[in-house]
């Protein structure tokens, strides 16, 4: 899989108010201004495109960070 | 003996010449579902929930709903009477209705049965209802277009108009944010005519998958599990009392879908009819939920200005969103070249999807 700063360049494609660069690893991705319920599904339809891979709710409920969400993204793609 | 087949060396030609469209007079913003939502829940469960957090959620600010007493026909009729005045079209020359619903007035008679008898078609004009959502509006279509292409008629009147809010329980606040009550009306005919939008319809692609069925459905709304009087009880305080069914939605699963079909849908139609993504002019997909469309639209890579997001103002009003969104491309002045090509493409309920290439 492909490093943790492309995941973050994907996810702040999606996101259109935020400015590049504002998300790190350590980024908490449920206190960013943007989240919303919606979001959610986003970051999961992002992953099921890009990386063929179904993160369910509760994998994401489980995430706190970016870095959180990258790793369970990889662990399922081994 | 050998079977001889004779094939056309021309093709037929089929258009969609004119669209109408009608909203009921009653509309709902933002901070108004949110009051309502208020009567059924408390406050703490939406404490997080404002004007702006729906808009971002589905694009929303706006939805209609029929009174309690008017049906899905009732909104049909409306914007097929407003179609006969604006398009000056003389309801004698219609020889068939096709009534697209989700929301049916019986199981019997057939609604558009009805309805000829409402708008004074001719008694020698056809009429079927097709049971349809999200998709309804390209399953009108394909069957105007077969109806004619076999030589069964010239002239068909297609009604597109539904009726969610009936089937949504205030306290669904997502499911208020999204659907809105609307009908549209759409001529097709075998001909050009002057003075009317004479788009061709050219070749269509389907798909189902009946394993969505309890991701998007509408519960306790006919013969399956029936509404028995301890269910209509419960729901006697709202404001039509849900007496139709209520709905429900497994919105995860419904954006999951659409993100994984929808791409696909656009491929396979874009090859059936052998022309390139680039050359399409305009996409207009069927208006489920503002947000959704926007994340297809990156993952797609259309560019903004191709692409019809029409729903804040309107919300998603199921079988009549392409219809509405087509007419207001017009309303809002879009200029439309002779050649230029419109991709439609709806997917939801059911599942269910489709699509088609029209070209002005």
């Amino acid at each position: 899989m492909e490093d943790i700063s492309e995941f973050i360049k994907k996810i702040e494609f999606e996101i259109d108010e935020i400015e590049s660069e504002t998300i790190n690893p350590e980024t908490k991705f449920r206190e960013l201004e943007e989240w919303s319920s919606m979001m959610g599904l986003i970051f999961i339809a992002l992953i099921d495109t890009e990386y063929d891979v179904t993160v369910n709710g509760d994998d994401l409920i489980n995430c706190v960070t970016v870095q959180d969400l990258y790793n369970v993204v990889k662990s399922k793609i081994q | 003996m050998k079977r001889v087949v004779y094939l056309s060396s021309k093709k037929r030609l089929i258009y969609i010449n004119a669209i109408s469209y009608f909203f009921p007079e009653t509309s709902y913003n933002n901070t108004q579902i949110i009051e309502d939502y208020l009567k059924y829940s408390s406050p703490e469960d939406i404490k997080d929930v404002t004007e702006d957090s729906i808009f971002n959620q589905c694009g929303i600010r706006k939805r209609y709903a029929a009174e309690v007493e008017e049906t899905a026909k009732e909104l049909g009729n409306k914007s097929a009477k407003k179609f006969f005045d604006e398009w000056n079209v003389d309801p004698s020359t219609i020889d068939y209705i096709i009534f697209v619903s989700d929301a049916l007035d019986y199981k019997g008679p057939t609604t558009a049965c009805v309805m000829q008898y409402d708008l004074g078609l001719p008694e020698t004009c056809g009429a079927i209802d097709v049971l349809h959502g999200c998709t309804g509006y390209i399953y009108g279509l394909s069957l105007a277009k077969a109806l004619i292409f076999s030589g069964q008629c010239s002239n068909v009147l297609i009604v597109t108009a539904d009726t969610p809010s009936k089937v949504v329980h205030p306290e669904d606040i997502d499911l208020r944010a999204i659907f809105s009550d609307a009908g549209a009306t759409t001529l097709v005919s075998n001909q050009k005519i002057d003075g009317m939008l004479n788009y061709e319809i050219s070749d269509f692609i389907f798909g189902t998958d009946g394993k969505g069925e309890k991701n998007l459905y509408v519960d306790r709304s006919a013969t399956k599990n029936a509404a028995d009087v301890k269910w209509l009880q419960q729901h006697e305080h709202i404001p039509g009392g849900l007496r139709r069914g209520r709905m429900y939605m497994n919105s995860p699963q419904i954006f999951l879908f659409a993100l994984r079909k929808v791409p696909v849908l656009i491929e396979q139609v874009l090859e059936k009819n052998n022309v390139k993504f680039e050359e399409i002019d305009y996409f207009v997909l069927h208006q489920a939920n503002g947000q959704m469309l926007e994340f297809i639209r990156k993952r797609l890579k259309i560019p903004e200005e191709k692409f019809i997001i029409n729903i804040e103002n309107i919300g998603n009003t199921v079988s009549a969103t392409i219809p509405i969104a087509l007419k207001e491309m017009i309303e809002k002045g879009i200029e439309l070249k002779k050649g230029n090509k419109i991709l439609l493409g709806g997917f939801g309920i059911g599942y269910s999807w489709g699509a088609t290439i029209i070209t002005v």
